[in-house]
């Protein structure tokens, strides 16, 4: 074959001659795709470097952690818990302790390859501050700083070889802070709490609407108010009181019996986690397009989403009269709720990131 | 599922607590003085609208009872305090049978340790010692609890009634003395006692003339469980507290083999460990407790006791243990929460409303 090939090559009748122009497309073409070839090949070459490494603790457990857990109150503490979780499946020992007075001390005690801070509400004392800044181990912290952040949580970071954030509109913020490796790494939904289950009539909807009736979201509220009255309508959020038709959730309601009562769920100015709550629910969601999003998950397959009030309306439309496509993408959410966003590959790829890049 | 919470009758002045504390003393002298050693600890405790009762009011018995019984526990076990003939803070059980108030099942748990300074039944500053002498004191301590045997209250296994006791390894005849026990207990009517042996946080030797064991936790679990890193020293101005990470201790319990040596196992539940009052800073706190975390393990607990131990009861430490912040009485910080959650758990698990708790 190889050599009818050749010599059908070789014996090729003439030359053509092209035009100018149509050279110079395929000049701008070939370069274009040598350049992506090469970048390909670095893609591979980076690959087949980590590749040892990333099975090195992964298959073998080589890695002792010591997470310092910085998250009090009744919200984030099972988050903590299923980070430790995935911990001690990836690492050779995990130590996982509060951050009591003087929780420093353990720090030499163990002397961990890597430490580990846990959320960011507790303030540290002088003391603690001191001894993280002198450790001379790999040092990360997972801020749970989704809605908001602060000076003082960016003056924390700054301690810290790597900072993982719940929100990448804050990693601009971070970076001139001071702060060199910044990542957006959500905190994955807790599945023994956010997962599919029937729910009595009453937390039973059409539509479940999650977002502040103010500036984009009052557009978004008035493009659908004509199916108000038709629909049975939960909303949650300020502003809500203006649209009698529906029914509105006081703001402390705990939503998981809702999102798993919804039949299609909308929100807004969205809290960064709430979207892997309602895929690990095996909801559907329509989603103000957000750049938390795309990283994990893919808008049009798992998420839908819109960018103005119109393209709401379309969709909300469209996926209303077509319940098998919105099953899909329901579906599609629940099954990479377990094997895309969890954390399981989560904690993997904070681990990836701190020895492997 | 039965929630049996232990209760400590130290609620009342006795004449030998205001010998070796002070007059006045009760377990609430204790909670009073407490003060927080470190940020975010919460000391003192303090009763939901300041009610530092006496148990020697029959009010306060009722009222326990009444709470205790709409949130789901099933029972109290009382502490019993039995010196060789000399009894200790028995005059709030003494009342609850003879006046057969309030109608709540009970059981007795012999806290056979001696008194110390230290609160810690060791046996340095011994207040008062613990004797067991032989068959005529046996026989003597039997007749005295006879009564409470016999009361249509009390909580029974195969129609005997529980008798828990806490240190059966310092009894040094135990075998012998659960055997006459048992005899006595046939000769006056009843099919025999139900002993059951506490696991605690000390040895447990092996003894026949156990029914049963009953985890009393935290305490097995810093003893004997996977506990390696659970503790810590806190630097508090130089010196050093231990503390425990409470979801630790929980998970250490939650993870632990149901297979001991055979025999039936009563699993236990901690609301929260704080002796710093009694203690102070040579005491030990838990870092993290929260009552809808307890809740979380308690609804695990529970369907652990119901699935995998078929245990008809769990016992939770305590009922009102505020010097040692094992309580589930309402406080002013957390008000009903902790016993919210007792609730929550059982309707979770199916066992709430109880068909049991008819009396």
């Amino acid at each position: 074959m190889t050599k009818k090939s050749r010599r059908r090559i070789k014996h090729s009748p003439k030359t053509v001659r092209l035009d100018l122009t149509t050279r110079k497309f395929i000049t701008k073409t070939v370069v274009q795709a040598i350049k992506m070839i090469s970048q390909k090949n670095h893609r591979l070459i980076e690959a087949s470097r980590d590749h040892p490494q990333i099975s090195g603790f992964v298959e073998h457990k080589q890695i002792r952690i010591l997470m310092v857990s910085f998250m009090t109150g009744d919200t984030l503490w099972q988050i903590e818990q299923m980070i430790a979780e995935q911990l001690r499946l990836l690492a050779k020992e995990l130590v996982a302790i509060k951050a009591f007075q003087s929780f420093s001390s353990a720090l030499h005690q163990l002397n961990p390859d890597l430490l580990l801070v846990v959320g960011n509400e507790e303030p540290l004392s002088g003391s603690d501050l001191d001894a993280i800044r002198a450790a001379s181990v790999k040092k990360a912290i997972w801020l749970s700083d989704g809605p908001a952040t602060s000076v003082a949580t960016a003056e924390l970071a700054l301690l810290f070889d790597y900072v993982f954030t719940q929100n990448s509109l804050h990693i601009p913020f971070y970076q001139q802070s001071g702060c060199k490796s910044v990542f957006y790494l959500p905190f994955a939904s807790n599945r023994s709490q956010f997962t599919p289950r029937s729910v009595d009539e009453a937390y039973r909807s059409d539509l479940l609407l999650l977002g502040d009736v103010s500036t984009s979201g009052k557009d978004y509220a008035e493009s659908i108010k004509h199916v108000f009255p038709l629909r049975k309508v939960f909303a949650c959020g300020s502003g809500w009181e203006h649209y009698p038709e529906l029914t509105v959730l006081q703001p402390d309601t705990e939503l998981l019996p809702y999102y798993n009562g919804a039949e299609i769920i909308i929100h807004w100015g969205s809290l960064p986690n709430r979207m892997f709550d309602i895929a690990a629910c095996g909801a559907f969601q329509l989603a103000e397009a957000h750049p938390n999003i795309y990283e994990y998950m893919k808008p049009g397959e798992d998420i839908v989403t819109f960018h103005s009030a119109k393209e709401l309306l379309e969709k909300l439309h469209y996926y209303s009269n077509h319940a098998e496509a919105k099953r899909a993408v329901a579906s599609r959410s629940l099954w990479n709720s377990t094997y895309d966003y969890s954390f399981l590959q989560l904690t993997t790829k904070l681990l990836h990131i701190v020895f492997n890049r | 599922m039965k929630l049996i919470a232990y209760l400590l009758p130290q609620f009342h002045r006795i004449p030998e607590n205001d010998r070796w504390w002070g007059k006045g003393f009760t377990e609430w002298t204790n909670t009073r003085k407490a003060v927080p050693l470190y940020a975010g600890h919460q000391q003192p405790k303090e009763p939901l609208d300041h009610y530092y009762y006496d148990l020697t009011d029959a009010t306060v018995r009722n009222w326990q009872a009444k709470v205790a019984r709409s949130y789901g526990i099933y029972g109290f076990c009382y502490y019993h305090y039995w010196f060789k003939g000399k009894t200790l803070l028995e005059r709030p059980f003494k009342e609850v049978l003879a006046s057969g108030e309030p109608q709540f099942p009970f059981c007795l748990s012999w806290a056979n340790e001696s008194w110390t300074r230290k609160w810690d039944g060791g046996e340095q500053d011994v207040l008062i010692e613990q004797d067991y002498g032989d068959e005529a004191d046996w026989e003597s301590h039997f007749y005295e609890l006879l009564d409470a045997f016999r009361d249509t209250r009390y909580i029974r296994v195969d129609n005997k009634p529980v008798f828990i006791i806490y240190r059966p390894g310092k009894i040094p005849r135990c075998e012998d003395m659960l055997k006459l026990w048992n005899k006595l207990a046939v000769r006056n009517g009843l099919d025999g006692i139900y002993f059951v042996r506490t696991l605690g946080g000390f040895e447990i030797p092996s003894q026949s003339g156990f029914q049963a064991s009953v985890e009393f936790e935290p305490h097995y679990t810093f003893a004997h469980g996977e506990t390696q890193r659970l503790w810590h020293y806190m630097n508090i101005s130089g010196r050093e507290h231990l503390v425990f990470d409470y979801d630790q201790a929980w998970l250490s319990i939650l993870n632990r083999s149901h297979h001991r040596n055979g025999e039936t196992i009563f699993p236990g539940a901690y609301v929260n460990w704080d002796n710093t009052p009694r203690l102070g800073i040579r005491g030990q706190s838990a870092i993290g407790a929260s009552p809808r975390k307890f809740g979380w393990y308690l609804t695990k607990q529970i369907e652990r006791a119901m699935k995998l131990y078929r245990s008809e009861f769990l016992f939770i430490n305590a009922w009102n243990e505020w010097a040692e912040g094992a309580f589930l009485e309402p406080d002013l910080q957390h008000q009903f929460r902790y016993l919210e959650e007792v609730k929550k758990a059982l309707e979770h698990t199916g066992a709430f409303p109880m068909a049991a708790s008819r009396l």
